[in-house]
């Protein structure tokens, strides 16, 4: 098959694919094309009908915002007891890494552009009934420890970097609230400030 | 406005004046002019208020989480003297861990300009603080003053002089802004949950106990339980004492003393009448010696000072038939033997 006996816009795209595979430095195909050359009106059309018709796996789609009160109904549900039992939702999480120890840090994020971008999403990504909010006290109460108080690190749950992120300011929010309690560093008065100022 | 000349005279001469008189005109403290800080440092009410407390060694030192390293627990062997000496050393350590927050009136607001100086006027945009961070000095003592943008200078307030010491010295647990935990929605929320150990703690390390906040807090905090009932929870720490103290300043006892009753802890209610007595000595029932029997005591106050006064007689008279009922099975059973 010759490309002359093409026709233009097949011929084009063909010769677009064998140049953009070499040119890596142009980065993304569709920009390529739009950056070096003036396309015909009919083949801008079918580039933006592919995009329409290109849809999202609805379990990876992470677009819609679920409000704070369905995840705190959620985590009393028999949906959320049938999947995690009694266990922190982090506890069954495992990373995937080769050698025999993980990476220090976790991955940045597991949701780019609104979806979720990778195989194995962390423990709060991959469902996303879980609105890490200072309201949601329950699963906040998750990730701060039973014997010390400290917070988790991703190293522990497998969080991503972005969702650790977010778990600091919720609990933050939370303790400054007094929805969540904490043991306070004790206060020591010393009594001879308070005596002479009233005998003054 | 004065000349300079005048305004010489009336900051040397008749300020010192102005501002005795207004401390006389000031309103007074509460209980019609009474200060609590002159009762409350005593060592006889400091004793009353750690047995009134009953200190609980297995709550005092109850485990805290706070974010420290976990260590292995270590076992000691040891003979009855070191076994005495360590129980020694434990008692000091109780002394310190119940230190109880001091029980005083509110602060007075600072107004005190120290010179003006109208030439300065527009030098800046924004006030200058300047704080004194010679080592040695408390907080309550450094010298904080600000320049305003009018020229004056002038004593900072007690918000200013909160916001420059938690910056140069940091205390654990203080925060710059007050935490929203203290605003009204959130702290009913608190209250209602039973987490009074934890307001009274959270107030004691954010506020000053001459802040007007503190104050505050902690008067709704002992007004809820004293309405719940809830005394237990605050037993064995270092609020109980303090808030014997704000029910005896202010005249309702009563809840706490049938609580106790209930609880057939006599002494503690004689105790109690006793720190009541100590702050009000016009009281009728202040003539009754303890030497008769400390239930006659107790009758003594149920009859001529309690504003309950049939719930208190009845909860007495309960505790005695409980303890001859006890009495009574003792003898039995030795009889059996």
């Amino acid at each position: 098959m010759k490309l002359k006996s093409l026709p233009f816009d097949c011929a084009f795209r063909l010769l677009s694919d064998s140049i953009s595979s070499r040119v890596s430095a142009f980065g993304n195909r569709k920009d390529f094309l739009r950056r070096s050359v003036c396309l015909s009106a009919t083949s801008r059309q079918e580039l933006k009908e592919e995009e329409e018709e290109k849809k999202r796996d609805p379990t990876k789609d992470r677009s819609k915002v679920i409000p704070v009160e369905t995840s705190i109904k959620y985590l009393q549900s028999s949906a959320y007891k049938e999947t995690y039992g009694d266990d922190p939702v982090w506890l069954h999480y495992r990373r995937n890494y080769k050698g025999p120890y993980p990476p220090r840090h976790t991955r940045k994020t597991c949701i780019r552009q609104g979806e979720i971008a990778t195989g194995n999403p962390c423990p709060i990504c991959r469902d996303e009934y879980l609105v890490l909010d200072h309201k949601n006290v329950d699963l906040l109460k998750q990730f701060i420890s039973p014997h010390n108080g400290e917070i988790l690190g991703y190293n522990k749950t497998g969080l991503c970097r972005r969702k650790q992120l977010s778990l600091l300011v919720a609990i933050e929010r939370a303790k400054d609230r007094g929805l969540i309690t904490f043991d306070v560093p004790p206060r020591e008065y010393d009594y001879s400030e308070y005596i002479n100022k009233s005998k003054k | 406005m004065l000349c300079r000349g005048c305004s010489l005279i009336f900051n040397k001469q008749l300020r010192p004046f102005a501002l005795f008189l207004r401390q006389m005109s000031e309103t007074p403290a509460k209980k019609g002019g009474k200060d609590p800080a002159a009762y409350f440092f005593r060592d006889k009410v400091q004793h009353l208020m750690r047995h009134l407390s009953r200190v609980d060694l297995e709550k005092v030192f109850r485990v805290r989480k706070e974010g420290q390293q976990i260590d292995t627990p270590e076992y000691k062997f040891m003979t009855t003297e070191e076994l005495e000496k360590e129980m020694a050393e434990v008692q000091q350590k109780v002394d310190k861990k119940l230190q109880m927050p001091p029980f005083i009136n509110e602060r007075e607001d600072i107004d005190c300009v120290l010179s003006e100086e109208p030439k300065l006027k527009g030098y800046d945009s924004s006030k200058y603080v300047f704080t004194d961070i010679t080592y040695g000095v408390t907080d309550r003592d450094r010298l904080i003053v600000v320049r305003d943008t009018d020229g004056t200078l002038r004593k900072a307030n007690w918000e200013e002089r909160h916001r420059m010491n938690q910056l140069y010295f940091e205390r654990p647990g203080r925060k710059y802004y007050k935490p929203r935990m203290f605003k009204e929605e959130y702290l009913k929320d608190l209250l209602q949950r039973r987490e009074y150990e934890f307001i009274l703690d959270q107030a004691c390390t954010q506020f000053d106990p001459d802040d007007p906040d503190f104050i505050h807090v902690r008067a709704m905090t002992y007004d809820h339980i004293n309405k719940t009932n809830d005394y237990q929870l605050l037993r064995s720490s270092r609020h109980f004492g303090p808030l014997a103290f704000y029910l005896a300043w202010n005249n309702c006892i009563d809840n706490l003393l049938i609580d106790i009753l209930n609880g057939d802890r006599l002494d503690e209610a004689v105790s109690l009448i006793e720190l009541y007595q100590i702050l009000n000595p016009n009281l009728k029932s202040v003539k009754t010696k303890k030497s008769d029997g400390d239930i006659e005591f107790v009758k003594a106050y149920a009859e001529l000072d309690s504003p309950k006064r049939n719930d208190v007689e009845l909860a007495l008279q309960n505790y005695a038939q409980r303890q001859f009922h006890s009495i009574d099975l003792e003898a039995e059973e030795s009889q059996g033997h």
